[in-house]
């Protein structure tokens, strides 16, 4: 392990996050109309005294990114104005394991299976089998998310009923154990496969390098060395090509979760993503604000451990 | 190889999930155990009664607790006081409590309840005491059984308003140290169903009361599954995965769901409501009666009616603020008769003849005091609302008025309007106990004021300074209403009516534009003896299927 | 009997203009314990020459000709069988400057895997005999477990050279090995490459554009040009006495440190375009002597001497 290369990387992982505070605590601020507004505009009076106070809204700028930051270490990200009285941390709770249950199940078989098929169609650039993949591949890409996500629900749920039309669970069903599993996966079939039309972006950006790796002498060395084509293919080129994937999934971890806010709102999935989807239709920025500093720690936890799984597979990283 | 070791794990995952899922969810739950489940779209939002104020937890709430009485045009229908009486001479309401009703924890419930609730309410300034306050002076503890409530002003519809007044255990909430932020998410009620359950953002589950007070309740439990549109909901109904749909919106999808025999669709006569668009007065040319007659006029409202409302609604009357009993007959909208391009031309007229208003250019923005008029209406975001304001959208831009939309949620809504929150226009449907049946049964009872009628139009944000207050001359003509009572001189107040209806027809503070009925609908299959139309309607707006007179007559089917 | 002989090669490369003839008609033989020396400038196929006998060609093919390894035809065998032939027989030492080692695995792993890819051998086996070709090519065994970027160019060049000996090999063929290495370090790697030829009695095939390394690594020389040989004897021959106005060219190119500082000639002129190259003499267009027949007459390969081969119309021997 590269420890000078960790602490870097926590520093940065850091500062992001620092980023990503300072800009949730100036945004209500620098928005028309008041942080008063913005914080407790929508509740009744009596409370709107509490939460000023909490928040120190009627104190100086400083006093109140103090406060803020005092809060936020304490997990106290304020009171959501459409849940009222619930605290915007009780509501993010809730939602935020179903959100990265379907992200990081999305993202665990996609990933995967981008790699497989970047890899065959990469191989022999320019065959069928290489054109029939990018046709999918650019088809996938080219669809929007939510669009996908209504037809499966209209085909699979609606019209065929093999899967159920809404939520991430069976309501109130009482399932322990391997049943309540069998039932989450149940419910979440629709919503990763539309997840996975990120498929195609992972697909083409693993042909490509393999592509470029391909024509890599160490491919050559190994093709000499009596290597079978299976070990040539995996083994040697894909291994070296993988790793642009692993950033690229990084980056792309940002618009899976855009993603996920149309896909959990059309499958009624009881995520981050509905929370925002219905802060933003209830004006509530306590709530906006708590789910996108969540996204952001979420996207940034998840760039760090990419890096730590890159780390693993490039020695070459020194920095 | 250990990536192929993690490729074929994902995909066993996946096809285990695709296997295993339907198996495991395809055997019912426990046979003994008789659920009902209803599809609702509103979301909970808040377990406090006393901060509930959105549709899906007024839906809830009214599970859990009950009101004194649930009031019905001006008649009541009994819930926990079981009989009532006002006395003019000493101002006063006496309410009588059923005898053995009890809270969920075992605790007798009595008029030291009642008397801590309405106190709770009007102190808090909270919704639930918002119609009554005005009127009430003190409330007295009788004895356990019998409370007493004086007034600073008789209000024949004082009982509609304690509808939503739900009684809560003073022995819970006065430990409760700060209930502006009490989740309350453990609720100890006095309703038939007991709160076992709560999922955000995805259902609530009720366990039946064994002891209620009011009768046996014969389903085990109840589950409000939330879904993400109605569109979902319904088809989830026709398919059989619930057992009802509380409030059906999308009326286009009816007929879809007419084709399976063993779903009905009933209209409830008495949740039906007023369809208004609100325009604020602070802004001009909205403050101009006669903009405002000509954008009443350009409005088609037999076209609402057939494309929005898809039939399930009509025209409504000239001054829908006015009982039909008691209303005029000479009082009707102008351009009722007339051919749609006649009306159209008559609202240009209308505008060209202001000099502050642009001619009408086909297919151009017109100016008001060179401004172009760019209106924003804000709408909420169901499908019936959305379809109606496309139609408005379009209406208006035959008469040079660009009109944009922005769609909120149906909370936010009701906080813009009496809040004074909202610009340029707003449109809604006006639920606000203006229910058709109430106004008629004030009209019935005609000793009854028809103060009511005022008291909601100005409430519903128009009035000169646009907070709400109402005009100088409405208030002046409230006061002549109340004062026609006390003199008990029947022909004073119907000139005085008649005077209202001219009057709103001349000022059209608020354009009415369609009457809707609230819609239901339920399977056949899986529960009997769903109480009879007569005796649903009037359950107040909080759900009639889930009302109580229908949860104690349904049975389960035996499957 | 020769242990390798190559009777009239063609290898093509498939463009959409046509086939690219970038090796035509090649034929010579390598004996036990001989090394070849190849040269020509850049593009004149001897790279593909290297290719073709180790079947890695890549967007082409070879159309034409024989390969003989002892009595098996190298050609002739299906590409699985010949995987066999690889390494085990013939080995390949490539730039590991330009990346012939695979960046992501340690380079005593690239010798195991080609060990173990042909011999019935342990991993700990594997790794001893690792530690002693290592040592062979006078590298601390310790630099087994380092990957190739932590390495210097001399370092690497010499594990490519271990790596080829991994399985004891008849033939290793060794492409512009030393190219990309400052001259001291080229030195001591040559050096290190003749010194174990002899010792081991290999065969060895050098290719290369640096005549003088070629001039001290090897027994006997070809040189090609634009796909075909234009002069093939034994070193001394073709540095003591060239025949073939190319090679008179080439030497002539070649700075000789001895003698008064002279500004090289440069060979005028470009190689020919191989889609479609000149009829007669492919150097026609470029030399000095050429003769109108030149331009349609094809010059064969003759013996001018023995032992000595060249290829033109009108060299003194000819007219």
């Amino acid at each position: 392990m590269n420890w000078k290369w960790l602490i870097r990387r926590l520093g940065f992982m850091l500062m992001v996050l620092a980023v990503a505070v300072i800009l949730n605590f100036l945004i209500p601020r620098l928005m028309p109309g008041s942080a008063k507004q913005a914080y407790a505009g929508k509740l009744p009076e009596a409370v709107q005294v509490k939460i000023i106070a909490r928040f120190g809204l009627d104190k100086s700028i400083w006093e109140q990114f103090v406060l803020y930051i005092q809060n936020t270490l304490k997990g106290d990200l304020g009171m959501s104005f459409s849940n009222h009285p619930n605290s915007v941390t009780y509501m993010i709770g809730n939602a935020l394991p179903w959100t990265l249950f379907l992200l990081l199940t999305a993202t665990i078989i996609t990933v995967p299976l981008g790699y497989v098929f970047g890899v065959i169609a990469g191989w022999r650039a320019g065959s069928k089998t290489d054109t029939g993949i990018q046709i999918g591949s650019l088809s996938l890409l080219a669809t929007p998310l939510f669009w996908i996500a209504m037809v499966l629900l209209y085909v699979f749920s609606a019209q065929l009923g093999w899967f159920p039309l809404r939520g991430a669970e069976t309501a109130y069903s009482g399932y322990t154990g391997l049943k309540w599993v069998g039932d989450v996966l149940w419910h979440a079939v629709l919503p990763v496969l539309a997840l996975m039309t990120l498929f195609g972006a992972y697909e083409m950006i693993m042909r490509n390098t393999m592509v470029t790796t391909l024509r890599e002498n160490y491919i050559i060395t190994a093709e000499a060395k009596g290597a079978s084509e299976n070990r040539v293919k995996y083994k040697h080129a894909a291994r070296n090509a993988l790793l642009p994937l692993i950033t690229s999934v990084g980056i792309r971890f940002a618009t899976i979760v855009g993603g996920s806010v149309f896909v959990e709102n059309i499958f009624s999935y009881p995520g981050i993503g509905s929370l925002i989807f219905d802060a933003v239709i209830s004006y509530d920025f306590p709530l906006l604000q708590g789910a996108f500093l969540i996204f952001s720690i979420v996207t940034v936890v998840v760039v760090f451990l990419l890096d730590l799984v890159y780390l693993r597979l490039d020695p070459r990283i020194r920095y | 190889m250990k990536k192929r070791l993690v490729f074929s794990f994902c995909s066993i995952v996946l096809v285990l999930s695709m296997i295993l899922g339907p198996l495991a969810c395809g055997e019912p739950v426990d046979t003994t155990t008789y659920r009902l489940t209803a599809a609702v779209t509103d979301l909970h939002e808040s377990s406090n009664p006393f901060l509930a104020s959105g549709r899906g937890d007024i839906r809830i709430m009214s599970r859990i607790y009950e009101p004194l009485v649930v009031g019905s045009g001006g008649a009541a229908i009994p819930r926990l006081a079981e009989s009532w009486s006002y006395d003019d001479s000493t101002m006063s309401w006496t309410f009588n409590l059923v005898q053995d009703a009890e809270w969920s924890d075992g605790e007798p419930l009595t008029a030291a309840d009642v008397k801590y609730t309405l106190d709770t309410q009007y102190a808090g300034d909270y919704s639930g005491g918002g119609d009554s306050k005005e009127f009430v002076d003190t409330v007295t503890v009788v004895d356990d059984n019998t409370v007493k409530i004086t007034v600073t002003e008789y209000a024949s519809a004082f009982l509609d308003f304690l509808n939503s007044m739900y009684i809560v255990p003073k022995h819970i909430w006065e430990d409760v140290a700060d209930i502006d932020t009490e989740a309350n998410l453990a609720p100890v009620g006095s309703g038939p169903w007991l709160w076992d359950e709560y999922v955000p953002q995805s259902h609530v589950a009720f366990k039946k009361n064994p002891n209620y007070w009011g009768g046996t309740v014969n389903i085990d439990e109840m589950v409000l599954e939330i879904y993400g549109s109605q569109e979902l909901a319904l088809l989830a109904l026709k398919t059989g995965q619930v057992d009802m749909v509380p409030t059906v919106e999308l009326y286009s999808y009816i007929p879809q769901l007419l084709e399976s025999t063993d779903v009905k669709v009933g209209v409830d006569r008495a949740a039906n409501f007023y369809n208004f668009l609100f325009v604020d007065h602070r802004e001009e040319p909205n403050n101009l009666p006669a903009f405002r007659q000509a954008v009443s006029m350009a409005i088609n409202r037999q076209d609402i009616i057939d494309f929005a409302l898809f039939t399930y609604g009509s025209i409504p009357r000239m001054v829908p603020l006015v009982p039909e009993a008691i209303a005029s007959e000479d009082v009707d909208w102008p351009g009722l008769g007339m051919t749609d391009e006649a009306r159209i031309d008559e609202a240009n007229a209308m505008l060209d003849a202001d000099s502050d208003f642009s001619d009408f250019v086909e297919g151009e923005t017109r100016t008001y005091k060179g401004d172009p008029l760019n209106i924003e209406m804000t709408i909420v975001n169901r499908p019936a609302d959305v379809q109606q304001a496309e139609i408005i959208r379009e209406n208006m831009a035959e008469i040079g008025i660009n009109v944009s939309l922005k769609l909120i949620g149906f909370g936010p809504m009701m906080g813009m309007m009496f809040g004074g929150g909202w610009d340029d226009w707003t449109w809604s449907t006006a639920g606000h106990g203006a229910g058709g049946s109430t106004l008629d049964g004030l009209a019935q009872e005609f000793g009854a004021d028809p103060y009511n009628v005022w008291y909601d139009a100005p409430s519903l944000g128009w009035g000169e300074d646009g907070d709400g207050g109402g005009t100088t001359a409405a208030r002046a003509l409230q006061a002549d209403l109340r004062q026609s009572r006390r003199e008990d001189d029947p022909a004073t107040l119907a000139t005085l009516i008649e005077q209202i209806q001219v009057d709103f027809a001349a000022e059209l503070p608020i354009i009415p534009l369609s009457q809707g009925n609230t819609i239901y609908a339920y399977r056949l299959d899986t529960f009997t003896g769903w109480a009879p139309q007569e005796e649903m309607d009037g359950q107040g707006s909080s759900g009639h299927l889930l009302g109580t007179i229908n949860i104690l007559a349904l049975e389960p089917i035996a499957q | 009997m020769p242990i390798l002989t190559v009777d009239d090669l063609r290898t093509h490369y498939f463009t959409e203009a046509g086939p690219v003839k970038a090796v035509d008609g090649v034929s010579f033989t390598l004996d036990k314990g001989e090394s070849i020396g190849i040269a020509g400038e850049s593009g004149c196929g001897k790279t593909t020459l290297a290719m073709s006998l180790m079947r890695l060609i890549k967007g082409g093919a070879v159309v034409g000709g024989k390969i003989h390894l002892g009595d098996i035809s190298l050609l002739d065998m299906s590409i699985n069988e010949f995987r066999k032939i690889r390494w085990e027989r013939i080995s390949l030492v490539s730039q590991a400057a330009m990346g012939a080692l695979n960046p992501v695995y340690t380079v005593g792993s690239q010798i195991v895997e080609a060990i173990q890819l042909h011999w019935d051998m342990s991993k700990s086996e594997a790794w001893e005999r690792t530690a002693h070709l290592l040592t062979l090519v006078k590298v601390d065994p310790v630099r087994g477990r380092s990957y190739p970027h932590e390495l210097s160019g001399g370092m690497k060049q010499r594990i490519m050279i271990a790596m080829a000996l991994a399985c004891d090999p008849e033939i290793i063929i060794a492409d512009e090995m030393t190219t990309a290495l400052d001259v001291v370090t080229q030195a001591q790697v040559l050096k290190l490459l003749i010194d174990l030829q002899k010792r081991l009695d290999l065969s060895l095939i050098y290719i290369s554009h640096e005549l003088s390394v070629l001039g001290q690594a090897c027994d006997k020389m070809i040189i090609m040009y634009a796909g075909k040989i234009v002069e093939m004897g034994p070193t001394a021959k073709i540095f003591g006495a060239p025949k073939h106005p190319y090679t008179q060219k080439l030497l002539g190119s070649l700075m000789d440190i001895h003698s008064d500082c002279v500004i090289p000639d440069s060979i005028p002129g470009k190689p020919p375009d191989l889609l479609n190259p000149p009829k007669g003499c492919r150097f026609w267009p470029r030399c000095t002597v050429g003769q109108v027949t030149c331009e349609t007459q094809e010059p064969l390969l003759i013996e001018v001497e023995p032992g000595h081969y060249m290829a033109c119309n009108c060299s003194d021997d000819k007219i």
